[in-house]
């Protein structure tokens, strides 16, 4: 019995080492000292709900800013990324594969690369704009294409879509064709079988994709800070300059914990319309 | 294709995301593979001896110019920065793990009362004798404290305007940015002291190192309204800045000297002192205090203020020297830059070397954390 036992513990040690290390005392770690806080640049350990109270009060537009910019990029992501899967799974045939290998391959291309790519496509004297002025669309080259909202969700979707489509993939792979060819013979409609087949089959998938792109989005500072321009500063801009700049880890960490239990919410909340939605949509 | 914009060998002052020091790492590797296949037989044989830098990408080119070390095996571990607040994190964190570093030239004064700098032995700089006095006289309040220097200054500058000359007039003031003509096509950079100190001349703040808070609160506002009302973008780095310029989306800006040069032929860019005047800074090296490598430190700060060490630095990233023997053999396009005949006049009239801000609470007076939160407030704006 005790050797079963030694042998149970030591399987599970190398899990356990794992999860330890990097997730439970790092975290646990980072929460204590989101209590402390720092004078000259020394932190001191007299616990205070000061850090969540600052969280609340000076960075709740930041915060909320972040999580309404994430919540875009990720519903956008996952919308594209759906149609992508759809396209792979149901109309591309033997070539499905070829089109998810070069939607992947794009993942080589690295994040910075992405970012400055998308600075050199959308700036004045960018691609886009140089085209549009070429054809007469436009008289003047539009400035809100970069240094904006818009180029910072247009380059976090790019990145994030990739990611966001193996999961919806691999729930659409997982969709029998029995129920879908059952419907159609029974006259169904195409967005029909969509609602009532497709997507409460990919309901995991889908939310999966979202709450990647979405977590992704919301602790990202890089973009923002590259192509987002005076208007977009993300919580995890201020979150950098505590950590990096301020050197106020305590402040740091508070933000960080109070926009992972406000992105937990946001999760939590699309599940929920999600699942309302589609059952207020279903025949 | 030839790119039209110059590039430094070493950018200096970017913003890094990533810091991986891979060839010094396969160096390491190759190192330990030959001692394994020697079977550690050698007894003749010394083991290279790397030196940890942490600094700023580009102001190590001072260092080891002229292949300084490699004949004793001394090679730098360098790791860049991305914020001149890192330097003061890691001698917290451990300041017997620097051997070399780069500390913002205000926090000189303060890293070395507070125990985290090592004195630096005169004695085996030699060539600190070269300094330029002039050089000496403005640096030395930010690095000598009782008696001791605590850095040893390489390179200077200043946070200065820049504008393109084919489509903006030469700027006189930092409020040139203001001009209905300039707007959304001004930027500056993430540089929040240089920002703040440029801001607080504006609003007439004869000291912007000893202001008060509701002073610092007007200097806020101002850039606050010069953030919503007339910025094309913050710059993150001086990369991102010479692109900016380069591609003319931006045609005045907060900036640098060197900057001219690496945007090259792409535009004409200028520089131009503001008759508020620039916030001037005079860069050293510094050693940790309990370091491994303090002599060999000294000796790579000494080459550093070599003729040799100086001009590699001049070279690659048109920086300006210290050094009178340096100041004398830079090249024409460096002294275009840098006009080293009237340093007065740049110390004093065009530029302004400060002290540190006050650390601690002081009657009125904003002290360091208040200027953090004022620059986070602009961006939070």
């Amino acid at each position: 019995m005790s050797s079963i036992r030694s042998r149970d513990v030591a399987a599970v040690a190398p899990s356990f080492l794992v999860w330890t290390g990097f997730f439970f005392a790092p975290i646990l770690y980072l929460l204590v000292v989101s209590f402390w806080r720092v004078r000259q640049y020394k932190l001191v350990t007299d616990a205070s709900f000061d850090n969540y109270l600052l969280a609340a009060g000076e960075y709740r537009h930041a915060i909320v800013f972040t999580l309404v910019l994430a919540a875009l990029v990720g519903v956008v992501t996952t919308v594209f990324a759906f149609a992508m899967a759809y396209m792979i799974r149901f109309h591309a045939g033997r070539f499905g594969n070829v089109l998810l290998f070069i939607a992947l391959t794009t993942l080589f291309g690295g994040y910075l690369v992405k970012i400055y790519a998308w600075k050199g496509l959308l700036g004045s004297t960018g691609i886009i704009n140089q085209a549009l002025l070429a054809a007469g669309l436009i008289s003047e080259p539009i400035s809100w294409f970069l240094y904006s909202p818009f180029a910072v969700v247009i380059t976090l979707v790019h990145f994030l879509l990739p990611y966001a489509l193996l999961p919806i993939n691999a729930a659409l792979r997982g969709v029998d064709d029995a129920p879908i060819e059952a419907a159609r013979d029974l006259g169904a409609r195409p967005s029909r079988i969509l609602i009532d087949v497709i997507l409460p089959q990919c309901e995991r998938g889908i939310l999966t994709a979202f709450a990647l792109a979405f977590f992704v989005s919301a602790g990202d500072y890089v973009t923002p800070q590259l192509v987002g321009g005076t208007d977009t500063f993300m919580i995890g801009n201020f979150i950098q300059s505590q950590f990096v700049n301020r050197m106020n880890a305590p402040v740091g960490a508070a933000l960080a914990f109070a926009t992972l239990l406000m992105t937990l919410f946001v999760v939590a909340l699309v599940s929920l319309l999600y699942r309302r939605i589609l059952k207020a949509c279903a025949t | 294709m030839k790119s039209d914009t110059a590039k430094p060998d070493g950018v200096t002052r970017v913003l890094q995301y990533v810091s991986l020091d891979r060839r010094q790492l396969l160096k390491g590797a190759a190192g330990l593979g030959l001692v394994g296949a020697a079977g550690l037989r050698s007894g003749t044989a010394s083991a290279a001896t790397a030196l940890k830098y942490l600094g700023w990408e580009g102001y190590d080119s001072f260092l080891a110019a002229g292949d300084f070390g490699k004949s004793d095996g001394l090679t730098l571990q360098k790791t860049f920065i991305s914020s001149a607040d890192e330097v003061i994190a890691k001698l917290r964190l451990g300041s017997s793990q620097l051997d070399i570093c780069t500390p913002y030239f205000i926090h000189d004064g303060f890293l070395a009362e507070q125990g985290m700098l090592e004195p630096i032995d005169l004695a085996k700089i030699p060539n600190f004798s070269k300094i330029n006095a002039t050089i000496l006289r403005y640096c030395e309040p930010n690095m000598k404290v009782k008696d001791h220097w605590y850095a040893v200054p390489m390179t200077y500058g200043s946070i200065c305007m820049l504008y393109n000359a084919d489509l903006a007039a030469t700027p006189t003031s930092w409020t040139d940015m203001l001009k209905p003509e300039y707007k959304g096509k001004c930027a500056i950079t993430a540089d929040y002291v240089g920002n703040i100190f440029a801001w607080a001349r504006v609003a007439g703040i004869e000291q912007p190192n000893r202001m008060t808070k509701a002073e610092l609160t007007k200097v806020t506002d101002l850039l606050i309204d010069l953030k919503r009302n007339h910025l094309r973008t913050i710059a993150p780095s001086y990369g991102d800045l010479v692109q900016l310029l380069s591609s003319k989306e931006v045609v005045i800006s907060q900036g640098w000297e060197p900057v001219p040069t690496w945007v090259g032929e792409a535009a004409k860019i200028k520089v131009a002192y503001p008759k508020e005047k620039s916030m001037g800074f005079i860069e050293g090296y510094a050693i940790g205090k309990g370091a491994a490598h303090v002599d060999e430190a000294h000796r790579f700060i000494n080459n550093a203020l070599s003729k040799d060490g100086q001009l590699a630095g001049a070279t690659a990233n048109s920086m300006p020297v210290v050094t009178d023997e340096a100041m004398q053999a830079t090249d024409a396009a460096n002294k275009a830059i840098y006009d080293y005949d009237h340093l007065d006049d740049y110390l004093a009239q065009k530029t302004m070397i400060v002290p540190m801000y006050p650390l601690e609470s002081n009657g009125d007076l904003a002290i360091w954390d208040n200027y953090q939160e004022a620059w986070e407030k602009v961006l939070k704006s």
